[in-house]
């Protein structure tokens, strides 16, 4: 199920929002949510729902262990079990195929795939269950007691498929107990509307641009560098309007979500970029992975190799491809770069162009990240810089700019905080009624778009 | 809090309950539809849980289908949707409609070449089979974007090619030219097709190609009959408030007279229609078209013993010499006419005697051409 859906919006969320506000009291509020997280998990991936309580058993099961003998040898060897469980259901269902293919294609065998379909959002719930059961270990956290409260963190719908990656501890007091006061629902709609709106409106247009891109075959140096950008704007608003409407649903529930995005594309550099796009799952690997191996406490050469493995982590996480592990092998090695001596020269360029670096390397990501495998990775780049003969300028690049360009420039300027800073300077009272009016105008116009059958598919569900 | 600020949350909550609760409510009890008749599909039926087993992933799918299509004010939000993409964010073409001075388009962005040869060898094909003894002319009817797309800066078929291919690899046939007898005007403003009142120039360029232009019946010997509205299937599609069109058919002692026979869709069988050559009943159906020939018929007789010559006319056609063939009722003792998209070419011949000596008109747009697979 799709928040961006009609059966989401119109079906599931009244219902779930009408028993939720009737039930007494957090433990059968929990309840409430728990049913409707495995509900909305079962009408995407019905089979799979039941991986999603074995997730949950099993993490529940290991983290009473590991706290009952805290300190012991049992602890540790528990710690481990939970996390070769975690990570053989991902690796299992994420890279099997992955790895055949590989070897297929290096020895030249024809060992068959699986064809087993990836569970939606397995990498988010994996890598929640993991910070917890580590999180115990670490004595961060306490042993949840309660299954149904460990199972409600494990499957809330509001983050269950996409993120943000919400930990424990995060959460873990207003599992026991939340307010909801007037503050928290007002506000929590807003943010569910506007990245309804960030989704429908924005990413789900841009993304309409690529597929007629792809399908163009009037291609031209013009078309590649518009589809690089607005590539780039689909997946920051797709990604960004999801997590918007989890931190809404969220606050609307009485939790405080992480946030995830802190308009990433103003950085002016790729280090200052990572701490803005995708902070949940950057925060995860550099706790529980890049710290673990000693950071940048330690030598030089162990410390640009830590950075290496969290990269090359970081692209594998984000699909079972060749082209995603480019992808973090180009961040890391540009982390790595901006560390040893580029961060320098760049700290003394003007604003203007360490944007420019930023965007330029960002953009050329993407392309990378949405490309058919390695071979796509070329013939995409390529195609950026006139490889194979296109012309500079196409017929079909310059009517899609014409008929895309407003929504674009659009986009560009949403992504900046410009917009907030024009809002935050509006009377209050002004506020009172244009608040409520925005909110009525996003819903309506993105039913609208939803209704006419539009492309709402979600990038980061592959992932 | 400050009051204005618990003003701004109610508000707030309010429009959320009302729009999402509101419409949820309203599509709990409004009875479901059969048909979209601006999209002229059925619509999607509550999927029956009994069919699917518990672990189908199917059912959601449809049961998303169902919602979207089921949606209370579903057409309202369509509107919402073409007046956004046009107006809001400024885009070229909404649903892949754009409009100019009024009239709809519909963008043709990828001209099919191999179709138009497959198209050229079809006719040739069938023309080495079938109508070798016969007089072949064969024409092609440009499309509304032929008149108006470059200038507006728009996509649309490479109309060159199109001709240069169907004149160059068509040489069994013919080939009249009939694109300066046309112009946008001449065609509806919310509908692919081109106006029957308008189409004397061009059945006159016809005629004259053909040797029977004597024979065609003049234009103050017709009587017009109009319908209205006339929404055409731009209109539906466009999902904009646009004004509909007129549909006027044209009656003349020749089409009162002729005796129209054609395949009954549940028989199989040829028989006599009832109505003529138009039926002006089926104005009120999905499309309004449908008054001439009834529509889309694969094979339809048209006799008239009251005809100026006994010479018989074949039309290769498709929904746009519906409303041609009548206006050349008068000219022929017998019409027949072939929709190819409808006949398996081989099975041609058990249905329809050639007559040697006859004219042949194979004439269809370049929508047609551009899908010509469809003919086989």
């Amino acid at each position: 199920m799709l928040f961006s859906g009609a059966t989401f919006l119109y079906a599931f969320l009244p219902i779930v929002l009408l028993l939720y506000a009737c039930a007494p009291g957090v433990k059968a509020k929990n309840y409430v949510l728990l049913l409707a997280s495995l509900v909305f998990y079962f009408f995407g991936e019905p089979v799979y729902v039941l991986l999603l309580i074995f997730s949950s058993v099993s993490d529940w099961l290991h983290s009473i262990y590991i706290e009952k003998h805290r300190g012991e040898k049992k602890a540790k060897i528990a710690l481990i079990s939970s996390i070769v469980i975690n990570l053989g259901m991902l690796g299992f269902f994420k890279y099997t195929d992955f790895l055949i293919g590989t070897v297929n294609s290096i020895l030249g065998t024809a060992i068959p795939k699986t064809g087993v379909p990836l569970p939606i959002g397995i990498s988010f719930f994996t890598f929640q269950t993991m910070s917890y059961t580590i999180d115990v270990y670490r004595g961060r956290a306490h042993a949840q007691k309660d299954l149904s409260t460990m199972a409600t963190f494990v499957c809330l719908f509001p983050q269950l498929i996409a993120g943000p990656i919400v930990r424990y501890v995060d959460v873990a007091a207003e599992l026991e107990e939340r307010h909801h006061s007037l503050e928290d629902v007002a506000l929590g709609i807003r943010r569910f509307a506007f990245g309804l709106g960030k989704k429908v409106m924005i990413a789900n247009i841009m993304g309409e641009f690529t597929q007629v891109f792809r399908d163009s075959s009037d291609k031209s140096v013009l078309f590649f560098w518009v589809y690089a950008i607005a590539y780039s704007l689909q997946i920051y608003f797709d990604f960004s309007g999801y997590s918007d409407m989890a931190i809404g649903l969220g606050r609307i529930f009485g939790f405080k979500f992480p946030e995830n995005f802190n308009y990433p594309y103003i950085s002016k550099s790729i280090t200052e970029f990572w701490r803005r796009w995708h902070m949940t799952l950057g925060g995860w690997f550099r706790d529980y992975v890049y710290i673990p191996l000693g950071g940048n406490r330690t030598t030089k050469l162990k410390w640009l190799r830590n950075i290496a493995i969290v990269w090359i982590l970081t692209g594998a996480w984000h699909g079972a491809e060749w082209n995603f592990v480019l992808w973090g092998v180009l961040f890391g090695v540009l982390l790595i770069i901006e560390k040893l001596w580029l961060g320098k020269i760049l700290d003394k360029l003007p604003g203007v162009f360490r944007h420019i670096y930023v965007l330029f390397v960002v953009v050329l990501s993407f392309v990378i990240f949405n490309a058919q495998g390695l071979s796509g990775v070329v013939s995409d780049i390529g195609g950026l810089f006139g490889a194979g003969g296109i012309p500079l300028v196409s017929a079909a690049a310059v009517y899609n700019l014409r008929s895309y360009g407003v929504a674009i420039i659009l986009a560009v300027i949403g992504a900046t905080p410009l917009p907030k800073w024009l809002y935050g300077k509006l009377h209050e009272g002004a506020k009172v009624a244009l608040e409520p009016l925005a909110t009525a105008a996003l819903l309506i116009v993105c039913t609208a778009l939803i209704i006419n059958g539009s492309f709402n598919p979600f990038l980061y569900f592959r992932f | 809090m400050t009051k204005l600020l618990k003003v701004k949350y109610w508000l707030t909550i309010g429009v959320f309950v009302l729009v999402i609760f509101g419409l949820s409510v309203t599509a709990m009890f409004l009875p479901d539809k059969d048909v979209s008749e601006s999209e002229r599909r059925e619509l999607t039926k509550m999927p029956d849980v009994v069919e699917y087993s518990v672990f189908d992933r199917e059912f959601s799918e449809e049961l998303e289908s169902y919602n979207l299509d089921q949606f209370p004010g579903r057409e309202l939000f369509r509107t919402v949707n073409s007046v956004f993409r046009l107006y809001g964010i400024g885009q070229m073409d909404a649903n892949g409609l754009w409009i100019k001075n009024g009239t709809v388009f519909k963008t043709e962005t990828s001209t099919n070449l191999d179709q138009i040869h497959y198209a050229a060898r079809y006719y040739t094909s069938l023309i080495d089979t079938y109508l070798k003894d016969c007089n072949v002319y064969f024409s092609v009817i440009p499309d509304k974007n032929y008149f108006a797309a470059e200038e507006n800066g728009y996509p649309h078929l490479d109309y060159d090619e199109i001709y240069r291919i169907m004149t160059e690899e068509l040489t069994a046939a013919q080939y009249i030219d009939i694109r300066d007898t046309l112009e946008i005007g001449k065609y509806y403003r919310t509908d692919t097709h081109w106006r029957q009142p308008e189409l004397f120039d061009t059945v006159a360029r016809l005629g004259e190609a053909m040797g029977i232009r004597d024979a065609l019946t003049p234009a103050d010997a017709y009587t017009p009959h109009t319908l209205t509205p006339f929404k055409g299937v731009y209109m539906y599609q466009a999902a904009l408030p646009i004004r509909a069109d007129d549909l006027t058919y044209l009656t003349s002692a020749y089409t009162d007279s002729a005796k129209v026979r054609w395949v009954d869709t549940k028989t199989f069988k040829i028989v006599e229609n009832g109505d003529g050559v138009y039926t002006p009943d089926r104005f009120a159906g999905t499309d309004g078209y449908e008054v001439f020939l009834g529509g889309t018929q694969p094979l339809i007789f048209i006799e008239n013993e009251d005809a100026k010559t006994d010479k018989e006319l074949y039309i290769f056609r498709d929904s746009f010499g519906s409303s041609l063939t009548p206006l050349f009722t008068g000219a022929y003792k017998k019409i027949t006419v072939i929709d190819m998209r409808y006949i398996t070419s081989a099975f041609l011949g058990t249905m329809v005697d050639f007559t040697p000596g006859s004219d042949v008109l194979i004439i269809n747009s370049t929508l047609t051409l551009n899908s010509a697979s469809n003919m086989r």
